[in-house]
């Protein structure tokens, strides 16, 4: 094809006499335009006359981008350089601006490229992304680690596997964690097992998180009428994850018979007991209910009922192994007992008050004082023996003895203590289970902290 | 605010109860016999059950915002026929209206004339002097 043009530069054209004496150019012939498999995003062009002035601007071609344009040292082959690859079912022309025309482009490349169907962690592996493609990938070329990048993880190790890559990271993900994969191919890409062609890049892919949340927090959200934000899940999951990982539990209830998340985001599911799907509190008198607070008293009638009795609903706080705890936003100003259960000469109690009462240590006996420091935070009372008890208040820890006396035989109250007085403050946590060791009461301070923290509702200084 | 609904005995045992699924209410004896309930209790869901009974004594009974006693002032104020929150003897009643220098009371049963004490922390203020056991 040849056609006349006004203007012309570079070489790649013939300046011929037509009969009329009118002089005409004619730009050179494209002999081919190809497309091979080695290079399935490079367009190889090869025309009849040299030329040194043709850009890739004066080319186009349906629905790629043309990159860059080199040329060989007889400077008839052209080389155009595409931002995609061209794969076996590609078929495309090449227009040619300076005539305006298109020429068909020669398709030699063998398979597809491979796409991403899916990329996953899964409950099983947590610690390993699986991306799975649509083909059957070239197990021999394996990416470096390094060609992957994934926010707050070190990548270990990578296989390629019939359809799938496998990054194994050096710490796992839990439920809820939003996690995003980017990958840039380097020397060993990701490509097909037939042709060889070579993957997208990957940037911020979003991987599906499939972990599913702890078998216990699963138990306590079951049918709540106000379901929990998925944020606040996330929260709730690690502290309950990160304890019982801490501690070796399986189920809370290997250790505990109570634990309220008094500062959850519902006053509902602050109200039940995390362990197991009985003795969830009643809130009584309407105590106010700050999310992530937790419940206040007034000193006047308002108190929480756990439905919980020492004496007759204990599995695991025992007579000569116990420990109960709990977590005060705001201390209480009365001192009759914040946390109470009673029988005579038997007490469960704490006074989270910032007076001698607050030294006073009582557990399945009557007190024995232990001076701390009383301040708002997480309080834990513990008895490893008849005789031995233990005194922790923001991980200030302390001993004495006290001859246990038995089991008190009445339910424990929240903000409702001797004789019936009310006390006032604000509680976000309570537990009542078995014994804790001074590490085991450090680390429960520690991971509740973390998640009022989590809130920004910590109080612990 | 510690807003408090007074009632009768008859009236507390028409709410006293559980309520909704986690709450209850217990309307409590204040020392003089009559009963009490939060008046916030009337905006809780919870209580939906019986809102139209509360809002009824909210609009006959008188309500009160009960108030610390300050019990170490030389001159706290007793108001006759109000309620006052004391830190050792939980709910007390003014009797009259007097002007009181607490730090001259030792028990507060001494001002028997002025302000009224619950039974049962009368009792328990006589065996072991004040209720912080």
């Amino acid at each position: 094809m040849k056609v006349a043009f006004s203007n012309i530069s570079g070489i790649n054209a013939a300046i011929v006499s037509r009969s009329d004496n009118y002089w005409e150019l004619f730009w050179s012939t494209l002999v081919s335009a190809v497309v091979e498999n080695e290079a399935p995003d490079e367009v190889v062009l090869t025309f009849g006359l040299a030329n040194t002035s043709l850009t890739k601007d004066d080319f186009s071609i349906e629905d790629f981008t043309i990159s860059s344009l080199s040329r060989d040292a007889t400077n008839k082959i052209l080389t155009l350089t595409l931002t995609e690859n061209f794969d076996e079912d590609t078929e495309a022309e090449v227009t040619f601006g300076k005539t305006g025309e298109s020429y068909s482009i020669t398709n030699n490349v063998v398979g597809t490229k491979p796409i991403l169907i899916s990329a996953t962690i899964e409950n099983a592996d947590p610690d390993i992304v699986v991306l799975i493609y649509d083909q059957v990938l070239n197990e021999s070329s394996v990416p470096e680690t390094t060609d992957f990048s994934i926010t707050g993880k070190t990548i270990s190790d990578v296989t390629v596997t019939n359809d799938t890559v496998l990054i194994t990271v050096s710490e796992a993900w839990s439920y809820g964690d939003e996690i995003a994969i980017s990958y840039t191919a380097g020397t060993d890409p990701i490509q097909g097992a037939i042709g060889g062609l070579a993957a997208d890049n990957l940037t911020d892919e979003t991987v599906i998180n499939n972990i599913s949340m702890d078998t216990d927090l699963a138990t306590y959200i079951s049918g709540l009428v106000t379901e929990l934000s998925a944020a606040q899940l996330v929260k709730v999951n690690n502290f309950i994850k990160n304890y019982k990982a801490a501690d070796s539990l399986t189920n809370l209830s290997d250790a505990y018979d109570v634990m309220y998340y008094l500062g959850n985001e519902t006053a509902e599911s602050s109200l039940r007991n995390l362990v197991k799907r009985t003795h969830d509190a009643t809130a009584v008198n309407a105590p106010t209910f700050t999310p992530y607070e937790g419940f206040a008293g007034d000193g006047i009638s308002m108190y929480i009922g756990t439905n919980y009795n020492p004496a007759s609903d204990t599995i695991k706080y025992t007579l000569n192994d116990a420990a109960f705890g709990a977590y005060t936003r705001v201390l209480s100003t009365i001192s009759s007992g914040t946390i109470f259960s009673y029988s005579p000469g038997k007490y469960l109690r704490l006074n989270t008050i910032n007076s001698a009462a607050g030294d006073r240590v009582y557990i399945n006996a009557d007190y024995v004082t232990i001076a701390l420091v009383n301040a708002a935070g997480m309080w834990i009372t513990g008895r490893t023996s008849s005789e031995n008890i233990s005194y922790m208040i923001n991980k200030s820890y302390s001993t004495n003895t006290k001859t246990s006396v038995g089991l008190p035989d009445a339910e424990v109250t929240i903000f409702k203590g001797y004789t019936g007085a009310y006390t006032d403050g604000q509680l976000s946590f309570l537990f009542i289970g078995k014994s804790l060791t001074q590490a085991n009461m450090e680390t429960i301070t520690d991971i509740f902290e973390a998640l009022m923290d989590a809130n920004g509702k910590g109080v612990i200084t | 605010m510690r807003n408090y609904i007074i009632i009768s005995k008859e009236q507390a045992e028409a709410v006293r109860g559980r309520h909704g699924k986690y709450s209850a209410l217990e309307p409590v004896e204040f020392p003089d016999g009559k009963f009490a309930v939060p008046e916030r209790c009337i905006d809780d869901p919870e209580f939906a059950d019986i809102r139209e009974t509360l809002q009824k004594y909210r609009k006959e009974e008188i309500i009160q915002d009960i108030t610390d006693l300050n019990e170490t002032s030389k001159s706290t104020k007793i108001e006759k026929d109000k309620y006052y929150l004391s830190k050792d003897y939980w709910v007390v009643k003014g009797l009259k209206t007097a002007t009181i220098d607490m730090s001259k009371v030792a028990k507060i049963t001494d001002l028997k004339d002025t302000i009224l004490v619950g039974k049962d922390v009368e009792t328990l203020i006589n065996g072991e002097g004040k209720i912080i056991k």
